[in-house]
């Protein structure tokens, strides 16, 4: 899946500037003719003589050139974002995971954040198949059968006496087990919801911004433009970014401790058991090597959970603070979350 | 499940206390993200960002200069009101600037101010808040309150999973026992402890609780971990956005989250972790194996049909447990509490930066109190 994302990511790199420079010359042409109506109000009002409509004109073609201004402004951004090396600077700081540092993936903030959260769904991947793994191997703890009706027969004489029970692992564990399961699995599936969701970001990037710059040349739809730009800028260059902060710290952390992940740890770990419980009982001495595989597998465990639960929640929580105070500051101000929320 | 019932066979306060130096400490052996922690945490990583909004605050300052000559040329009053406005800001920000310039101290002293403070209502508190102790950064409130939730609650629930899950496994071992007379295969055959299915029921009950609470307690410092090396960025962001006019109202919303919920929040969590601290001293149920063994054959006596031998074990697992209970929602309640209380925070502060994204619709409490 991730290598479908990052060929189509090259494709869709090259894509992304083309719907801005195709509208490119429709934009000069709207602002021309909509600077040319407004000039033509301006010269009409003078003729009869109405000042107030003289200084509507006169702000609204200053208005205009703003937003052409503003055009080339984010031309320019979008370029220079898109050029900019942003893995060396966020592995500068210690935020790229192992795999995201590969060649194959490019050095553009998509890439890296598509490759952040596709890490950290295979993270997430590696989880399930350890408390799967674990939960077969716990299958294999045997049931004690204790029969003592032969042992009864033969010291009574009675004939038919007996007794006889069974000692097992308490079915609460196999409950668990199968909770958590369905938990990293539920969660796993909405994590791979919200990858599809930044691969989708460049398109929202290109059609919102493309859509908002147009939008900002017409008098009447100004304010509705300044709020695509503000969606565009926001879904499509501060997701990514926040993206590739939030998950890459996640990632880095979880590369710290993935020996911990490798299911051959987890059979010496599974074989450790008896000896440990026996230890305890006798309050015998402790194993290092084995506290240090539980504490690294709780970390692990902590990170993920943190991931799956309160890190896309802060990243939504930004991305509207964005989108809802910039779409404010240039045009009409949008709430974002409260949009996404009635859609759903 | 097995990870902490494993870790539960393993338990020891020292092996805890190297889980949270783990996650605050940079330099500790067991360090999650040391690199990347370092950087995050060191002000020297955000000078140059610094750098960039000093320029831009001052870019502005020109740009006003420029407007406000043309406002008294042409006499546009209302141009010379909004040049006003915003050198104001424009000041506003190189004060930020300098404040926090210097690093995250200013945060320190201000969280070890409220820390305190709530530390000392703790230890004046009867019966709770013995391990309040003074702080003076940052770091020691997040590490206090880490190592009070680790430290003391996990490894304190952590022996009562042990003792209880061979508790479930003598008492179903007893519950399956059966005893046949069937000579010539044909006879009868009965459970003596098969009425022990409410005590099974109550202990299992038990289990998943403490499960629950040990959750619980690796949660809150891992979310404290994830604010503490995430959220100065938000901090040093939000000041170079406000940098700019366009997003002054961005910069102060992510200044207020950070305000709200590296400073406020931790710092209101820290005196319900010390109390936390101080009540687990109090709790008594039975933690080692032998007290598994000893629970059960008590019950055992109490569920044999006619043997009429009715002692309190019950009744005092009962009362230990609602009180471990209790703890666990004095600490769901102080989480809920700082919660609220932050986010009423980034409300307020929102309001005072100029972020209508976050400001109020007068539903705020603080604003009531304030």
């Amino acid at each position: 899946m991730m290598t479908q994302f990052l060929l189509a990511q090259n494709a869709i790199v090259d894509y992304l500037t083309s719907p801005y420079i195709a509208w490119f010359p429709i934009v000069l042409l709207a602002a021309t003719a909509t600077i040319g109506v407004v000039a033509l109000i301006y010269m009409l009002s003078a003729a009869v003589g109405r000042d107030n409509i003289r200084i509507w004109a006169k702000i609204k073609i200053y208005e205009i050139l703003m937003s052409l201004t503003l055009v080339f402004i984010f031309l320019a951004i979008s370029t220079l974002f898109l050029s900019l090396n942003f893995k060396e600077v966020f592995n500068s700081a210690g935020l790229v995971p192992e795999a995201c540092l590969s060649g194959s993936v490019g050095n553009d903030f998509y890439s890296l954040a598509l490759c952040n959260m596709h890490e950290f769904n295979q993270n997430v991947l590696h989880m399930n198949e350890l408390v799967y793994y674990m939960g077969l191997r716990m299958s294999f703890v045997p049931k004690l059968n204790i029969n003592a009706s032969a042992l009864i027969r033969s010291t009574t004489g009675i004939p038919g006496l007996g007794a006889k029970t069974d000692m097992q692992a308490p079915s609460a564990f196999s409950y668990f087990m199968g909770e958590a399961l369905t938990l990293l699995y539920g969660a796993f599936v909405l994590s791979q919801v919200q990858l599809l969701i930044l691969a989708a970001s460049l398109l929202f990037f290109s059609l919102f911004m493309g859509l908002g710059l147009m939008s900002r040349m017409f008098v009447v739809t100004r304010s509705f433009g300044g709020a695509m730009i503000a969606f565009g800028i926001g879904l499509g260059i501060l997701f990514p970014l926040m993206v590739s902060f939030t998950y890459g710290y996640i990632n880095v952390g979880i590369d710290h401790l993935a020996w911990a992940l490798d299911l051959a740890a987890a059979s010496t770990f599974i074989l450790d058991l008896i000896a440990m419980f026996i230890a305890v009982i006798f309050a015998a001495a402790s194993f290092p090597g084995f506290d240090t595989y539980i504490l690294s597998l709780l970390k692990i465990l902590g990170l993920e959970i943190i991931g799956l639960s309160i890190i896309p929640l802060l990243n939504f929580i930004v991305l509207d603070v964005f989108i809802t105070d910039f779409s404010g500051a240039i045009g009409e101000k949008i709430n974002f979350m409260s949009l996404v929320s009635n859609l759903i | 499940m097995i990870v902490i019932f494993l870790l539960s066979a393993s338990v020891n306060a020292q092996l805890f206390d190297s889980f949270c130096d783990g996650l605050f400490n940079s330099a500790a052996s067991g360090s999650i993200n040391p690199n990347s922690n370092q950087a995050l945490a060191s002000s020297s990583t955000y000078v140059t960002l610094m750098g960039y909004s000093v320029a831009i605050v001052l870019a502005v300052f020109t740009v006003l200069g420029v407007v406000y000559a043309i406002a008294i040329s042409f006499g546009i009053q209302s141009l010379k009101e909004f040049v006003k406005t915003e050198l104001l800001e424009g000041m506003f920000n190189i004060a930020i600037i300098m404040m926090i310039a210097p690093g995250l101290a200013f945060a320190g002293g201000a969280m070890s101010f409220l820390s305190n403070l709530g530390g000392l209502t703790v230890q004046n508190m009867a019966g709770g808040g013995g391990a309040a102790t003074s702080v003076t950064s940052a770091h020691d409130v997040y590490l206090s309150i880490c190592k009070s939730y680790i430290g003391t609650g996990v490894v304190t629930t952590l022996p009562y999973i042990v003792s209880i899950s061979v508790t479930m496994v003598i008492l179903n071992t007893l519950h399956n026992l059966v005893i046949e007379l069937k000579p010539g295969s044909f006879g009868f055959s009965f459970s003596p402890f098969g009425g022990l299915d409410p005590v099974i029921a109550l202990v299992g009950m038990e289990f998943s609780f403490f499960m629950l609470m040990i959750g619980f307690f690796v949660a809150i410092p891992m979310l404290l971990y994830i604010i503490y090396f995430l959220f100065p960025i938000f901090l040093y962001t939000g000041v170079f956005l406000r940098s700019l006019p366009w997003t002054r109202s961005v910069g102060g919303s992510l200044i207020a989250l950070f305000i709200s919920f590296y400073i406020v929040f931790p710092s209101l969590l820290y005196p319900f972790a010390q109390y936390n601290a101080g009540q687990f001293v109090s709790l008594s149920l039975g933690n080692s194996i032998w007290d598994a063994v000893a629970f059960s054959a008590t019950t055992l006596l109490q569920a044999v049909p006619f043997s009429n031998v009715f002692g309190n074990s019950m009744v005092n697992q009962i009362n230990v447990f609602a009180d471990a209970v209790s703890i666990l929602a004095v600490q769901i309640l102080g989480v809920l509490i700082a919660v609220i209380i932050s986010l009423d925070l980034v409300e307020v502060i929102g309001d005072l930066l100029g972020a209508p994204s976050i400001r109020s619709h007068s539903k705020r409490l603080l604003s009531k109190v304030i």
